[in-house]
């Protein structure tokens, strides 16, 4: 086990190194001129604390973006490994702070919709396992796939008009009220935090849940098909008890599988949710870099979602072995 | 087979197959158990999914819609669309002209120009007096006479003046005297010894006089401190700058009222002063600037006045009644190339964006070509004609400019009627009436006023509409003139409210725009089915790409294993773990910086897509491969000698076929799904192109968003029944094809 995960993780620093060599080139072949002309802009900027030609001596010096493209990426690498990513251009602040500014309220963010998104999409999935071909099947099916294929910007629009325009009863963006925020006590202030996330939250839970819904129903369904439920069926079991002891625990393994890898997408914020509702997470962060051309940045943060994705496959497949003792690592 | 028929072994079959139908059959007959083709177990299976046929069917209707709809459809997907409207807007103004402009006669007189800047100020102060004529010296030491012509005309005319004597009590400098050098410079002659004396004793305090001899010497303190100038004082005498004239020259000068008078054929002009009167000889008198308060308007709208033409229409007005000038007579043919270019000036935002066609413009040729060809070589050109000017009859201080054959040419006026951005581009009728109009406010002293007219009708950018044969598009409009005080006299504004041709933008759903027009003025309903066009397409080349790459790359890497296979699954990897939003964002933010043209931008956004879409074709190829090689049919082919790319492609890829299908379809939702996202975020296909997502983000801001719903709504369906449609029936497929296996 140990060995096995040794080796993953050696195996998974490889394929981040060629995934960021990807990345590196991207931005490497960034048009001159472009990169020129967003630091003239930075450097013109109110509160711009260094010249244009300081900003591309910097990025030169950390990115080595005048050097070849080869020695250029170990330039990077090298700051990279010791954690130093270099000043985001389009925030003014280390890469590094910008992340742990932001980090939590993505981080938040995800953790209530995981809850959210488990307890709606695994009961109705069982649900729908238990009556195949029934209505309420019929129905969870029409239901995931219709979240699974919701835009989530036209998602976002509809509960804007319904709820902020209509009802009046969220704000369009933003993560505080500021006509109120300063006034109030140090709870207020939590609970009107909590009222801008309900929309995103909203958002993010629809749009998951059918996955998940999905394929809780399909390991319902395969482990209700094999020999054990029916024994237990045929010797008397309650069938509350066939579905929620038998059935369900043996799902479950593959459900915690699927749920451990994605633990540490918890931090990986979402990009398009969090620009269009104006909260101030990683995801907005990143997004309004990507589009100004903020390299540090943008380096910075598909470094770290490049990190999330491998250790969360890691993750993944040990959890998967750590609770299903038939799979052996090799 | 000689008596081989056709028609009897069809109804033998026909009987035997009657036979059979009614033939019991026993347990055993194979024939009781209907055999299907694979494909069509498949086709059986995929109809018996109700979900699945709602896909098919959706998507059907959704091609129909996006790929046909567009040739039943009258708009085009940049097409613009205008409307007409009623439209208040300030269309010309009245001005009763107090201000008087000079119209050059002699562009080579160089002349002072401080003098002709006070020529305005210079009338006001004659017409105050009633002078009919006024001279000033110019710096420049010509002489300027102002004469009046009659009403409104004036005449500006130089000449050049030389002192040539002086009479009255004339005062000769005689030198300066330093007091504190006692000493004086004499200019002339020197007076001696004693004249400084005398003039040390008196140069005291300002100024004064003193005697000396028989004659009476005037000081003054001069230019430096403690020196005076010294002035011999000659009463009644005359006194000569050069060569003295004689008495009878003396004689014309002093006699009363002599302003000017000639003297050996020379003039010769009197200016009084305070005690003297000083001669100049006068040079020859050239007129240069005729000022005016009337402004001209042609009897034909537009037509260009030359100056010439202006000047001696202006000279002649109080005089002989006659000029000749530069003039074009042929105005019909003027009138004619002003409509032509006016065509032809609208043609390329009528017809076609298409910078091709305005290249070639052929609308601007033919009106030219059907004139005929005599008309051609005349043309609207200038030629030298005589014109006669008189006042008119019909309205006072009005002068009217005819041809010779008596046409009325243009007409001179001091109210001013003009476009509101001053251009000269009314009929007279309208000027008329306008005219009209204030002049009557003005004598009731009314503050607004209204009228009716028919004005030419104006496109979106307010220029006057044609039709085809070159006529203007007339309307009735309502005019509301008011007046509105400003510096240099009242100003009547006159608001025209007239049916203007206007860009239809943002409109409601109406009977021909279904869905209404968007902020360009574009059919929304035309764009909703070309951006279904585009997103369809997007989604095939994007899912095509991605085959195309996985299978190759799964094909070479489970058919080879080894080290291919290692590369290339370390290559999957790769891709797997690259962040497909966030580098799309990157790529369309790059395209952004670059201003790449749009179809460009299209393409590279679908390589992008498909180059960062293929791993999971490939790995799901290299799976199906890797258990398919070890079975019977591919020893058995390789046992017969087949090349390898034969068993690749023909034996291998046939029986991934199934999943990939599945794949695909399913492939296709999510990419429509992804190319929307990126449009809607402004980084995907671009404007003028339509496509849903970006048709969504034009309407979505919190001030649109409510008012457009009916905008936004259909179109975020639409995209929402594409993948769900493909999803259903990618769902369906993959039952269809292996009905046991995992969903």
């Amino acid at each position: 086990m140990l060995k096995y995960s040794i080796k993953r993780l050696l195996y998974s620093a490889i394929i981040l190194f060629f995934v960021m060599f990807i990345i590196y080139t991207l931005m490497y072949v960034m048009p001159g001129n472009y990169v020129q002309t967003k630091a003239m802009e930075l450097a013109t900027k109110p509160g711009a604390t260094k010249s244009a030609d300081e900003w591309l001596a910097d990025l030169n010096r950390q990115y080595g973006m005048d050097q070849g493209i080869i020695s250029g990426y170990f330039t990077w690498l090298k700051s990279a490994v010791k954690l130093d990513f270099g000043d985001s251009w389009k925030w003014n602040k280390a890469c590094t702070q910008v992340f742990s500014e932001r980090i939590w309220y993505s981080f938040a963010l995800n953790v209530i919709t995981m809850f959210f998104q488990i307890i709606i999409a695994i009961p109705l999935g069982i649900h729908a396992a238990r009556k195949q071909y029934g209505f309420s099947d019929y129905f969870a099916t029409v239901f995931s796939m219709v979240c699974i294929s919701m835009p989530s910007f036209f998602l976002i629009t509809l509960l804007k008009l319904i709820f902020a325009v209509k009802l009046k009863w969220f704000d369009l963006t933003g993560m505080i009220d500021p006509r109120i925020h300063d006034s109030l006590s140090d709870f207020g202030k939590f609970l009107d935090v909590a009222k801008h996330y309900v929309l995103p939250v909203i958002t993010i839970t629809i749009i998951s849940i059918g996955g998940l819904m999905r394929y809780t129903r399909t390991n319902m369904l395969e482990v209700l098909s094999s020999d054990y439920i029916r024994t237990a069926r045929a010797k008397g079991v309650p069938e509350r008890k066939v579905i929620y002891s038998h059935a369900f625990r043996n799902t479950l393994i593959t459900l915690i599988t699927i749920l451990g890898g994605s633990l540490v997408s918890l931090f990986s914020g979402a990009i398009i949710t969090e620009q269009l509702f104006g909260l101030t997470g990683i995801g907005q962060a990143s997004y309004q870099s990507m589009v100004v051309g903020d390299i540090p940045f943008t380096m910075f943060y598909l470094a770290f979602i490049s990190l999330l994705t491998l250790l969360g496959n890691l993750l993944a497949d040990l959890l998967y072995a750590a609770a299903d003792p038939r799979v052996r690592l090799a | 087979m000689a008596s081989y028929n056709l028609n009897e072994i069809l109804k033998q079959r026909a009987a035997l197959k009657k036979q059979d139908e009614n033939k019991e059959m026993d347990l055993g007959d194979t024939a009781r158990v209907k055999v299907l083709s694979p494909m069509r177990q498949v086709m059986k299976r995929f109809l018996r999914n109700r979900l699945a046929i709602f896909g098919s069917v959706t998507l059907i209707i959704m091609f129909a819609f996006a790929f046909l709809g567009p040739l039943f459809y009258p708009y085009g997907e940049d097409e613009t669309q205008y409307k007409y409207d009623m439209m208040v807007s300030s269309y010309a103004f009245v001005q009763k002209r107090i201000e008087y402009t000079g119209f050059n006669l002699n562009p080579e007189v160089k002349y002072n120009r401080n003098v002709v800047a006070k020529t305005n100020s210079n009338i006001n102060v004659m017409e105050a007096a009633g002078q009919q004529e006024m001279r000033t010296f110019g710096a420049d030491g010509m002489v300027y006479d102002l004469e009046k012509l009659g009403d409104n005309i004036y005449l500006l005319s130089q000449y050049s003046a030389e002192k040539v004597a002086a009479f009255g009590t004339v005062r000769e400098p005689i030198g300066v005297y330093k007091s504190l050098g006692r000493t004086l410079d004499f200019e002339n002659e020197d007076l001696g010894e004693e004249f400084v004396a005398a003039a040390a004793a008196s140069c005291k305090g300002k100024n004064g006089s003193f005697e000396f001899g028989d004659a009476t010497y005037e000081f003054e303190p001069g230019k430096e401190k403690k020196t005076y100038n010294i002035y011999r004082v000659a009463e009644e005498s005359f006194q000569y700058e050069s060569a003295a004239l004689g008495e009878a020259f003396e004689a014309l000068a002093q006699a009363e009222d002599a302003e000017t008078f000639e003297f050996n054929g020379h003039s010769y002009l009197n200016v009084p002063g305070a005690e003297s009167t000083e001669v100049y000889e006068m040079g020859e008198k050239t007129p240069f600037l005729v000022y005016s308060t009337l402004s001209f308007d042609s009897y034909v709208t537009s037509l260009p006045l030359t100056d010439s033409f202006k000047t001696n229409a202006l000279l002649a007005a109080y005089g002989e009644g006659s000029f000749e000038a530069e003039a074009i007579l042929n105005t019909d043919a003027f009138q004619a190339e002003a409509a032509a270019r006016a065509i032809a000036a609208q043609q390329p935002t009528h017809v076609d964006v298409d910078p091709a066609a305005e290249g070639e413009a052929p609308e601007t040729e033919a009106p030219e070509e059907t004139e005929g060809d005599e008309q051609v070589e005349e043309g609207a050109v200038y030629v030298n004609a005589k014109f006669t000017i008189a006042p008119s009859e019909e309205r006072e201080g009005v002068f009217v400019v005819s041809t010779e054959d008596g046409k009325p040419y243009a007409e001179l006026n001091t109210m001013v009627v003009r476009r509101y951005n001053g251009d000269d581009t009314m009929d007279l009728d309208l000027k008329h009436a306008l005219r009209d109009t204030v002049t009557e406010m003005m004598t009731t002293k009314t503050q607004s006023a209204t009228m009716q007219f028919s004005i030419p009708e104006q496109d979106e950018k307010g220029r006057s509409v044609y039709d085809e044969e070159g006529q203007l598009q007339y309307a009735e409009s309502t005019m509301t003139v008011r007046r509105q005080s400003g510096q240099e006299g009242d100003n009547y504004i006159v608001d025209a409210s007239q049916r203007r041709h206007l860009i239809d933008k943002f409109a409601a759903p109406t009977k021909e725009h279904v869905m209404g027009t968007d902020g360009d003025g574009f059919d929304v309903l035309a764009r909703i089915m070309y951006g279904g066009r585009i997103s369809l397409m997007v989604g095939f080349v994007v899912v095509f790409i991605e085959c195309f790459l996985g299978i190759i790359m799964g094909g070479l890497a489970g058919f080879f294993g080894g080290w291919v296979d290692t590369v290339v699954m370390r290559l999957v990897d790769i891709f797997y773990c690259l962040p497909f939003m966030p580098i799309m964002i990157i790529v369309g933010a790059m395209m952004d910086a670059s201003r790449m043209n749009v179809r460009l931008r299209l393409f590279i956004l679908m390589a992008a897509m498909g180059i960062m879409g293929w791993a999971y074709i490939a790995r799901l190829v290299r799976g199906q491969i890797l258990s398919l090689r070890e079975q019977e049919f591919m020893t058995a082919a390789e046992a017969t000698g087949l090349p390898v790319s034969r068993r690749i492609f023909r034996h291998l890829v046939p029986n991934v076929m199934p999943q990939l299908i599945v794949s695909a379809t399913m492939g296709l939702g999510s990419t429509i799904l992804s190319e929307s996202t990126l449009s809607f975020l402004g980084l995907g296909v671009k404007h003028p192109m339509a496509t849903w997502g970006s048709m969504i983000n034009s309407v979505s801001s919190a001030a649109a968003m409510e008012h457009y719903a009916y905008i936004w709504i259909p179109v975020g369906l639409l995209i929402c029944f594409t993948v769900i449609a493909f999803n259903f029936v990618g769902d369906g497929l993959r039952d269809a094809f292996d009905p046991k296996a995992k969903r």
